[in-house]
């Protein structure tokens, strides 16, 4: 399905999505492990314990499962002495060339016979599913289920399938119809997945869980060996009776180490040769002895025994100087673990100072994250480019915005620089990485706090700042070289003459000063001072704009051309215009407001 | 050893362990905004296909719901608004991560076939294309002229469109901005209630 999305918000979560792309080699690496690794490498312990208990549980769940097709094949009548078997050779020959464990195969195979009734049947319509799962993607048990409705004649669940069937096809065509068009729609596809590389993997996954399973019937044969009337109930106390015993050998175990670190201590109390064995010992040995009796280990038993019986006086100085070694040979071994443990705690130390690097970068990276934000900057520098445009960048808060952008601006590098500096591991280049992000940070706090001095960045104001045309200064130096203008004398200005308004705060008493004006700049009610210090009606004569003598002239039309450029015809300019429009619209630029369509 | 950021997934879950309310509340509050983009979305379906793409349109309940289904995957789909508008969905679970390893918390989706037709038709050849297997190859031109585009286009990101993209670039960031806030507000009474010690054991 094709779909389109907004992501308002998004977050990074590189472990988790490296773990949902866990590739399908890691899955057969783990299947390959369990059963590698567990039997090759380290094939003790509870590891074994563990894979032992997967595979018996994996060969009684195949032997459930190949129980109930037989039954169902004998339910169905079609049990004809030797059909089970055929039909579980079929499905394991099916397994192996698929790549599709016969967990799934096995319940699809019994869902067609049930449908069907017929073995020969089932197979086909068996290897029908595998090609349109292959094709389609849709798991095998949906597929299969799908069919079996559709043999028996509800083929809706099949439409949904999405196997390229119309309804058309689906509601006339017959099953028989419509399983000829999916072979043809489908012909190969399962084979096609199986020699792909995930058909191989899934290949080797196959081959290692039926190693599990065959390795699971070999442990119950042998488990079942261990009862001695052969049934599960003696069985499940001889187990009950073992692991008893492992518990009760295993605290042995531990009181015998304990009693060999006091011999020495014992030996130079009694000064002399032991004759009798500490209590706590003699029982933990007691308990080794029948875990190795009942484990059938016979040939140390002779050792308990020997133990059991007491150290004879002839052989007290062998046994002494025995202990003597196994003391030495103690000792050496815990010299030996105690480097061991040294070189084990540098290491541990080592990590713990690059964790600690990590995790104080990591906080300071958190406190990074909250301040750091894509879209408010982003959002903001629209802002700033909207008063740019404008020329209305005239508020100090503003200014400080954009600082405070900038900053964080910086504060992002920073803390890809952290991430890189993690990556590499290098705890001096982390620290100086987080350092840097600290002072980062800590800048952008002193701005938001708006705790920086304004006058400090007065400068920057004076250069962005717009100059204010009006104010009280600036209206003085107008009225004073108006003052100048009205106060000129003879043919030149006046350089000191007494403004019309000496005082900007009083009004004007009369017409300044006897001097005469020559070129008078000031027009009062539609006359002009004279050089007598009357008043003139405006002659345009005077002034040249009419010859003087030319009567009629006065009256006659002004023209005045305005060049507008080639103008065109209504039909012309509608087209011009609607090319321009699907021109803009093509481009992006929309002309249209928000809502229409 | 891998980075841990903290932010809106650490906040909502631990605002589902420890304050239920709150997120309840956060959740509200951003299903409020993406409404508001969901419904003005909504409004920029036409009720009948561009004029120009008469033949796409379904005009009744009666015709079928795609055409020239032979030899194709898949059929064409017809123009519905109807369906168009019931699939411009907002969700506000996380989404899987992609292949760079981000989540998506909240978005707007336009989900129908013939939604994500009339969406971004024309994008990639506003002129038609001449190379076009389509029955239509000069329909991404005959869009373009029906319908124009909104959205920018960024390196590696198409925003432009003409449902939900369009919404989006009208919104002008104001949803957004809104559920940023929505989310600084809810963070801070979470802490303040942390510090007044009325959630225990979320420190």
């Amino acid at each position: 399905m094709s779909n389109i999305v907004i992501d308002i918000l998004a977050e990074f979560t590189g472990k988790n999505a490296f773990k949902s792309a866990e590739t399908s080699t890691d899955k057969l690496n783990k299947s390959v492990k369990s059963l590698g690794k567990t039997l090759g490498l380290t094939f003790s312990g509870a590891a074994v314990l563990a894979y032992a208990k997967k595979s018996i549980k994996a060969a009684a769940e195949d032997q459930a499962a190949q129980a109930s097709l037989a039954q169902t094949l004998k339910n169905l009548g079609l049990e004809t002495g030797n059909t089970a078997e055929a039909v579980n050779g079929f499905i394991s020959n099916l397994e192996r060339q698929t790549g599709i464990v016969d967990d799934e195969l096995r319940p699809a195979m019994d869902r067609l016979l049930r449908a069907t009734g017929s073995v020969s049947e089932s197979q086909k319509l068996l290897g029908l599913a595998l090609d349109i799962s292959a094709g389609t993607g849709k798991d095998l048990t949906t597929v299969t289920q799908g069919l079996q409705k559709a043999f028996l004649g509800n083929v809706q669940g099949l439409g949904r399938l999405g196997v390229g069937l119309t309804k058309a096809e689906l509601k006339t065509g017959n099953f028989a119809d419509i399983t000829a068009k999916l072979t043809d729609l489908f012909a190969g596809q399962a084979q096609r997945q199986a020699d792909s590389f995930k058909g191989s993997i899934d290949k080797l996954a196959v081959a290692s869980n039926n190693a599990s399973e065959i390795i699971g019937t070999g442990l119950i044969a042998a488990l079942q060996g261990l009862g001695k009337d052969q049934s599960i109930n003696s069985l499940t106390t001889d187990i009950e009776d073992f692991a008893t015993e492992i518990s009760k050998s295993i605290q042995a175990i531990g009181i015998l180490l304990e009693q060999l670190k006091s011999i020495p201590d014992l030996l130079a109390k009694t000064g002399g040769p032991i004759f009798k064995l500490p209590k706590g010992l003699t029982g933990a040995i007691f308990d080794l002895e029948k875990l190795f009796k009942f484990t059938s280990v016979g040939a140390l038993s002779g050792i308990f025994d020997f133990v059991n019986k007491g150290v004879s006086g002839d052989s007290t100085a062998a046994g002494l100087a025995h202990l003597a070694e196994l003391q030495a040979k103690y000792s050496a071994s815990t010299l030996k673990n105690g480097k061991k443990l040294t070189e084990e705690e540098l290491k541990q130390l080592k990590a713990k100072q690059l964790k600690l690097a990590i995790d104080k970068a990591n906080l300071v990276l958190g406190k990074g994250e909250n301040i750091f934000d894509m879209e408010k900057i982003s959002l903001a520098a629209a802002e700033k480019n909207q008063a740019e445009q404008l020329g209305k960048i005239t508020s100090q808060a503003q200014l400080l915005q954009i600082t405070n952008d900038l900053a964080r601006l910086e504060i992002k590098q920073s803390i890809l620089a952290l991430e890189e500096a993690i990556a590499t591991g290098n705890v001096k280049a982390i620290t100086a990485a987080t350092n840097k992000l600290n002072a980062d940070l800590n800048i952008l706090g002193v701005l938001t706090g708006q705790k920086i001095k304004l006058t400090e960045i007065e400068s920057i104001l004076k250069g962005i700042l717009p100059k204010d045309l009006i104010n009280l200064a600036n209206l003085n130096e107008a009225i004073r070289l108006l003052g100048l203008i009205g106060a000129g004398t003879g043919n030149t200005m006046a350089t000191h003459a007494a403004p019309i308004l000496g005082d900007p705060n009083k009004s004007p008493t009369a017409v300044p000063g006897s001097s005469p004006v020559l070129i008078p700049s000031i027009y009062a009610f539609g006359q002009r001072p004279n050089q007598g210090g009357g008043y003139d009606f405006f002659d345009p004569e005077k002034v040249g704009m009419f010859s003087a003598g030319s009567s009629g002239s006065k009256g006659t039309t002004i023209v005045v051309n305005v060049n507008a450029g080639t103008i065109a015809n209504p039909d012309e300019l509608t087209t011009i215009i609607q090319d321009a429009v699907i021109s803009l619209n093509k481009r992006g630029d929309l002309l249209t407001y928000a809502g229409s369509l | 050893m891998p980075v841990e950021v903290r932010g809106v997934i650490a906040l909502r879950k631990a605002l589902n362990a420890y304050a239920p309310d709150l997120a309840k509340e956060l959740t509200a509050e951003i299903t409020k905004s993406l409404k508001v983009i969901q419904k003005d979305a909504r409004g920029f379906v036409p009720s009948s296909a561009p004029g120009g793409l008469y033949n796409w349109d379904r005009r009744s309940k009666t015709e079928p719901k795609a055409f020239n289904t032979s030899g194709r995957v898949r059929p064409f789909p017809r123009y519905d608004a109807a369906i168009i508008r019931r699939g411009i969905v907002y969700r506000t679970g996380y989404g899987k991560p992609n292949s760079r390893g981000f989540r998506s918390l909240f978005r707007i989706k336009n989900t129908s076939a013939a939604g994500t037709i009339y969406e971004k038709a024309g994008r990639l050849n506003p002129n038609g294309s001449g190379e076009s297997r389509s029955n239509n190859p000069n329909a991404g031109a005959r869009f373009v002229q029906q319908g124009a585009l909104y959205g920018s286009k960024k390196s590696g990101q198409d925003m432009r469109g003409r449902v939900i993209y369009r919404a989006w670039a009208q919104d002008e960031g104001k949803q957004l901005k809104a559920i940023f806030d929505a989310i600084d507000k809810t963070d801070k009474a979470f802490k303040a209630r942390i510090a007044s010690g009325a959630v225990k054991g979320a420190a």
